[in-house]
């Protein structure tokens, strides 16, 4: 015990030196000393938060004066750093390079993706402050309600890239017996860039048309109009169905909440068990695909059930049997569109999901219809310049990664 | 006859475990391989089942909850295979996998569908089979690793030293082979996405549950390289990371978020 005492001393008697260079210099200059794995994570923590706090002072607090005074003092400060940022570079590098500031940002992201799982994302603030209550303005401060576009979330990634290059650099991931570690941070880094571009210069918007409709102009997720490079049009929409299957289910009725299904059978002639009941018998079947009719043999007697009513019988202890077609009898959604210019058709070509149609630097996908109707659908028309990056990032790094846990010679 | 098969299948595990043990207890090994059949025989149900699901649905039975138990049980089934070559000593962490199936299969058996439910149509892509496989083969190699982790950190006061060191080097044989699957579904989910919505990752809950669950098996890669986290901190990680694994496919629907989710099971 007084050993440990003496070296708590010492420790402390070594650390006050540093405490006061550090406060003396500011922690900037501290970027020669040695990395650790709390100092990683407070320095991701504060940075995060001195990023949130831009945020809500230019974006979502104080009007154009306050936002220019944020912009200057920005300024101020990041010319200040700039220089020492500059002569330290080699020691930042090395920083963002260790294995500790890696850990630290993974533990970081965890704890982050954690945080946006488990409070509701959600872009109506009325419905996060009846959800979260007296909580809910601390929550909205952090940014909680759509953590995944905050830009304290995007800095998080934006580290990670700059710590996979730094890594990559360093640990010269181009020799040999490095590579497939270079590929998954390479491939990495790919995806990130490739998901800023997406972010950055992307356009999403579903055009809502009826059969027979056209436009030339797509309203965006941030609510601005873009002009497409060609007038789409909808010729045609169809749902493929199966044919409509009809079930018998033995229902649980339940005060108040949803009714549970305890059994089913397809209503065809056959013997069935109920639990609790005894057997049921169905003896005929007219199968008209809209309006079958189901004959019964209860040990009561006999009952008929029909798809257009009576469809339910009430049995002991609070239990249905019920005639009711199945829910699943969509196979796929299916628009068909013409695609114009100056006036004339380009293309013709059927839209599905799963089957999206490329046109343009444009993807057009089924995203919903009018189930009342069927008359109107709604087409998605994305356009992501990261795609290839984004697609080149996400092979590389598997590449890398089945290199790298499954080949012998290389360690993670 | 499902039900009859399943329970079938159960018993077989439950006595493949029951062989494991006893093999440790008297070192027998004819025990050893009479389990081995056991498991093996208790798979073949299970791939029986799949198959019959499969004729019977006329698609891939990957859809509903049951249909990918019997899937999770069998991938983790298979997980055990590669292991047994190269194995020296003790037979424990295959008897705690073999009781893990088991209770995979239970769980099936409380869960089998009313009926059989087709595919809407946005599972109806070629991604699908390959990103539901893929992904559960990981699941499987982690169920392993979080059991034999389990029986590490029971361990050292039970069990002998070579039972100890097989359950470590098992559990980190087996985090590799998961992680690098699930990775794997991670790209082959993403690639499927922007093919059916337009959008390589949408933040959807479950898809945040596989990011968190793969960046904490990353972190332990990188803090195993840091500070030599083997035996108790790579099992520690094992059966958390796991218990994030098995929330996010068996507790989703417990989230406030669940319900903009397009990845609940019915």
């Amino acid at each position: 015990m007084r050993r440990r005492r003496s070296h708590d001393r010492g420790a402390a008697a070594a650390a006050a030196p540093r405490l006061r260079e550090l406060l003396r210099t500011g922690p900037f200059l501290r970027l020669d000393g040695r990395t650790s794995l709390p100092g990683c994570l407070l320095a991701i923590v504060a940075s995060s938060v001195a990023v949130n706090v831009l945020q809500v002072l230019l974006v979502e607090a104080g009007g154009p004066l306050s936002r220019a005074a944020t912009l200057l003092a920005t300024a101020v400060v990041l010319a200040g750093l700039g220089p020492q940022l500059w002569t330290a570079r080699d020691h930042l590098l090395r920083h963002l390079a260790d294995l500790r500031f890696g850990l630290a940002l993974l533990v970081a992201l965890a704890a982050a993706t954690a945080l946006g799982t488990l409070v509701v994302q959600t872009p109506n603030q009325e419905v996060f402050y009846a959800r979260y209550g007296p909580l809910a303005p601390a929550l909205t401060w952090l940014q909680l309600h759509h953590l995944f576009g905050c830009w304290w979330f995007r800095w998080l990634l934006a580290l990670l890239a700059f710590g996979l290059l730094a890594t990559g650099l360093r640990r010269r991931v181009w020799r040999q017996g490095q590579r497939a570690f270079g590929l998954v941070h390479l491939g990495t880094v790919l995806l990130l860039v490739g998901g800023a571009a997406t972010a950055l210069l992307g356009h999403r918007g579903v055009a809502h048309l009826e059969v027979g409709g056209s436009s030339a102009e797509l309203t965006i997720e941030d609510g601005n109009t873009v002009q497409l490079p060609f007038e789409l049009a909808l010729d045609g929409f169809a749902v493929e169905r199966r044919p409509r299957q009809w079930r018998l289910y033995l229902v649980q009725r339940d005060e108040g909440g949803q009714p549970e299904v305890l059994r089913s059978w397809p209503a065809e002639p056959g013997r069935r068990r109920v639990p609790g009941f005894g057997p049921v018998e169905i003896l005929s079947v007219q199968a008209d695909p809209d309006d079958p009719l189901v004959e019964l043999a209860l040990p009561a007697g006999r009952a008929l059930l029909a798809g257009s009513g009576p469809t339910r019988l009430e049995l002991d202890g609070g239990r249905i049997l019920r005639l009711a077609p199945r829910a699943d009898d969509v196979i796929n959604y299916t628009s068909t569109v013409s695609l114009h210019r100056d006036g004339r058709p380009t293309r013709s070509a059927e839209i599905r999901v799963n089957a999206p149609l490329r046109h343009g630097g444009w993807v057009l996908y089924q995203a919903d219809y009018d189930a009342e109707s069927e008359q109107r659908a709604g087409l998605m028309l994305v356009r992501d310049p990261g795609r290839p990056l984004v697609l080149a990032g996400l092979l590389l790094a598997m590449a890398g990664l089945g290199g790298l846990l499954l080949g012998r010679r290389e360690e993670p | 006859m499902t039900a009859t098969l399943l329970v079938l299948a159960l018993l077989l595990h439950l006595a493949a475990a029951g062989c494991w043990l006893a093999a440790v207890r008297r070192k027998d090994k004819a025990l050893d391989r009479r389990a081995w059949r056991l498991l093996l025989a208790g798979l073949a149900l299970v791939a029986t089942l799949i198959a019959w699901r499969w004729l019977e649905a006329g698609r891939a039975p990957f859809r509903t909850r049951y249909e990918s138990l019997l899937l999770f049980a069998l991938c983790s089934g298979l997980a055990l295979v590669p292991l047994r070559r190269g194995r020296r000593a003790a037979a424990l962490p295959f008897a705690a996998a073999a009781l893990g199936i088991a209770a995979l299969l239970g769980l099936a058996l409380l869960r089998r569908d009313l009926e059989v439910v087709q595919l809407p149509p946005a599972l109806q892509s070629p991604w699908f089979i390959p990103h539901v496989v893929v992904y559960f083969a990981g699941y499987g190699a982690l169920l392993v690793a979080a059991v034999a982790g389990l029986l590490f950190l029971a361990g050292p006061e039970r069990s002998s030293e070579a039972t100890v060191a097989e359950a470590s080097a098992t559990t980190e044989r087996c985090l590799r082979t998961g992680f690098v699957f699930i990775s794997a579904g991670i790209v082959l989910g993403a690639i499927w996405a922007e093919a059916a919505w337009g959008d390589y990752w949408a933040w959807d809950p479950k898809e945040n549950q596989a990011l968190l669950s793969w960046l904490i098996y990353a972190a332990w890669f990188h803090a195993r390289r840091l500070r030599g986290w083997t035996g108790r901190h790579t099992a520690w990680l094992a059966v958390g990371g796991f218990a994030v694994v098995l929330f996010g496919y068996l507790g989703l629907h417990l989230l406030p978020a669940a319900e903009t989710s397009a990845h609940v099971y019915q």
